[in-house]
């Protein structure tokens, strides 16, 4: 029996008994991320590419975002080829937490305090309040052997902008996105036990979703921000506008295509982009390029689409020299 | 564009409906190709006159706008010989007729260009390099007594497209636009701080997203060529900005012949009184599924809006990210059908609880109360919207 097989056997019994995702499992793959990473070997994940270089340059590019943004870390070995050093691709593929003002708030978050019970009741990411974006240097969530790498590059997406809702809390003014939640608990529990409905009900007010021109409001402040804060050179990332499959072409009983509101977003990056200057990688274009069939909806792209994308960010990088102008430089290594 | 159309059909039909197509590039390649929609209109009872399918020449909306105006060029104007057909199609259009049931539009000539006016009288003319290839004495002519205009901005699409519906709509015609791919070969820009004007790409995503907004308002139906494209490959299907390859024109006619179906005074044309009330697709997820309710009873009358059915997809195996994303389970996807036409609900094929497929039959609908026929396969699907009632 191959070592690859058994691998899979023990990670099956261990799931059997402790569920999936428990912590044993996640301390005994970091462990072995980090083994892999001292001795020299690349380590890729969904959400996350390291590779240790020659010397102790470090490089490193944050994504934060919806799913979309997951596609940033299939530029990792690319750039591993550019810099000599240690390279670190981390993504953030969250939208229920990466809404621009819930990333805005971050910077001023409620008490712990006010917060604890929501945590633990919605099952929030325990750094849904803690300003992570604009720390100078980050790590892997889980992957402490790897050590922390220099926000050399930061990604934007525009995806939870233009899907998500969030709710305010009615006494104490935050903002949250319940996210899927409920999707990961047991259906029935919850149709049976509709408390925490009626408490999310009378503990929230919807705000609903955020307007174009607040939402640019807001990514002005983030990238002007993350620059001032990080030193990180700062690209943002549009959507794909159309929907995959959908043939309507009368839209007068459905209120309008939903691929409108995403249009507009794209234009208005593209503009906020031209003021700021910072590049916006048109993830619109290269996904309809290598073709939409492939994909379930506008936000999770097919690996030929994510290849592209991932040479496009190398090309960015590139072309403002970004990936050369990092080398050499004492951490943290940082992008004026 | 470079294609010379042609003005066709059968004019001895007078009171046969008149289905006008301005063929831009686009719509010469698809709906508008030979023989295409003409053989989609062969009506099973002989005695009913067919419509009639006139290719007009390619032409920027405002040009299209002073077809319908039905002002003449001035008669003081000498015209170089062989410019007249080209300046004559600037002021020429069958959809101003009665009869006219149906006007095929596409923007894709107000993406690349503007207009090109007339310096003394102020008439607009489509750039002629849109229709033909000018002799040098005919370029100094139309140099002398032209002036090109910048691409119209959305505003002046708009504007174009509200006095096109207005038209359409008093004539009781349906209007259905083309959009554009928004993919450019050969230009790749991110950084538009650097980059004097506005790349193409950004034009026609903002003349893209006009069409989704005003659509609904006022009422034109949309074939959407950018997704079309783009379910394809526009890295392989884009010729030049809004030149498409064979195989792309040949699904945006297939679209385009879908939404004609549709336009109430055409139905007739396409089989009987008799449409089908089918599952809609949502999505590339949705394959199959449960009719859980219907919200109509047999017989009984329909108007546009009305809530038809619901279904529920349960089966969305394709959705690989949505099952990570809800720890492993499969997600259901409740989509609930609305009218978009009018008609009598006559039968009721599929009851409550029933599986379904997308494309399947569920109920049967008339344009009269008594409509029957005997072969429901061959008929028209009802026009309808859908509306995720839950995820």
């Amino acid at each position: 029996m191959s070592r690859v097989s058994l691998r899979r056997i023990g990670l099956r019994r261990m799931r059997s008994w402790l569920g999936r995702s428990s912590g044993t499992e996640q301390a005994v793959r970091s462990a072995r991320n980090a083994v892999k990473y001292r001795l020299g070997k690349s380590v890729t994940r969904r959400d996350f590419y390291a590779s240790r270089g020659n010397g102790s340059d470090r490089f490193g590019l944050y994504g934060i975002g919806g799913c979309d943004v997951l596609t940033v870390v299939k530029a990792g070995p690319r750039l591993a080829k550019l810099f000599p050093g240690s390279v670190c691709v981390t993504a953030v593929g969250k939208a229920p937490q990466t809404r621009s003002d819930l990333l805005l708030q971050t910077l001023d978050p409620p008490s712990p305090e006010l917060t604890a019970e929501v945590m633990e009741r919605l099952s929030l990411d325990p750094a849904y309040f803690t300003p992570r974006l604009f720390e100078r240097e980050f790590s892997v969530p889980h992957q402490a052997g790897l050590g922390r790498f220099p926000k050399n590059v930061v990604v934007l997406s525009i995806s939870a902008d233009a899907s998500r809702t969030l709710y305010r809390h009615r006494e104490h003014g935050y903002l949250v996105d319940p996210g899927g939640w409920w999707l990961t608990t047991d259906m029935q529990a919850v149709l049976n036990d509709l408390s925490s409905v009626k408490w999310f009900a009378a503990t929230f007010k919807k705000v609903g979703r955020i307007g174009v021109a607040e939402s640019m409001d807001n990514f002005a402040k983030l990238v002007t921000l993350v620059r001032q804060r990080t030193g990180a050179f700062v690209i943002a990332m549009n959507v794909l506008t159309v929907d995959p499959g959908l043939t309507a072409m009368d839209y007068d009983p459905i209120g309008g295509p939903p691929r409108a509101r995403r249009r507009e977003f794209a234009i208005a990056m593209a503009e906020l982009g031209r003021t700021l200057e910072f590049p916006v990688i048109d993830i619109d274009r290269l996904a309809k390029q290598e073709g939409i069939s492939g994909q379930a909806d506008f936000v999770h792209y097919t690996l030929d689409q994510k290849r592209l994308v991932a040479q496009e960010l190398v090309d960015v990088l590139q072309d403002h020299e970004i990936i050369g102008a990092a080398a050499g430089r004492r951490q943290p290594a940082g992008v004026a | 564009m470079d294609r010379p159309p042609s003005t066709d059909g059968d004019h001895s039909a007078a009171t046969s409906p008149i289905i006008v197509l301005v063929c831009t590039d686009d719509i010469a390649r698809s709906v508008a190709r030979h023989g295409f929609l003409e053989g989609r209109l062969a009506s099973p009872e002989p005695s009913r006159p067919r419509p009639t399918v006139v290719r007009e020449p390619a032409a920027p909306l405002p040009v299209v706008v002073q077809r319908l105006t039905g002002i003449q060029p001035p008669p003081d104007l000498s015209v170089p010989a062989g410019l007249e057909p080209w300046l004559e199609s600037s002021f020429t259009t069958r959809i101003a007729e009665s009869a006219a049931a149906l006007l095929v539009v596409s923007v894709a000539a107000d993406v690349l260009g503007g207009v090109w006016r007339h310096r003394r009288h102020g008439f607009v003319v489509a750039p002629p390099e849109t229709a033909m290839a000018p002799t040098p004495e005919q370029r100094r002519w139309l140099e002398q007594e032209f002036a090109p205009e910048l691409p119209p901005s959305p505003a002046d699409i708009e504007a174009a497209l509200r006095t096109l519906a207005k038209h359409t709509e008093e004539m009781g015609a349906h209007l259905l636009v083309f959009n554009v791919s928004t993919f450019t070969p050969d230009e790749k820009v991110y950084d538009l701080a650097g980059f004097a004007g506005e790349p193409l790409a950004l034009r026609a995503q903002r003349i893209d997203l006009l069409l989704d907004t005003v659509a609904g308002e006022l009422g034109f139906s949309l074939v959407d060529v950018d997704r079309i494209v783009a379910e394809l490959g526009a890295g392989e299907h884009v010729r030049r900005p809004a030149i498409y390859s064979d195989a792309a024109c040949a699904a945006c006619a297939e679209e385009a012949a879908g939404a004609i179906v549709d336009v109430p005074t055409l139905r007739q044309f396409f089989g009987t009184d008799v449409m089908r009330l089918v599952v809609p697709r949502y999505d590339k997820r949705t394959i199959a599924g449960r009719l859980v309710r219907w919200h109509r009873t047999a017989p009984g009358l329909v108007q546009r809006g009305d809530p038809l059915f619901d279904v529920r997809f349960d089966d969305l195996s394709h959705a690989l990210d949505a099952r990570q994303n809800s720890g492993g389970k499969r997600r259901s996807l409740l989509v609930s059908v609305l009218a978009a036409g009018d008609g009598h609900l006559t039968d009721i094929v599929c009851q409550e609880g029933d599986e379904v497929e997308v494309g399947a039959t569920v109920a049967v609908v008339g344009t009269s109360p008594g409509a029957k026929t005997d072969d429901l396969a061959s008929t028209a699907s009802f026009p309808v919207g859908v509306k995720v009632a839950t995820r």
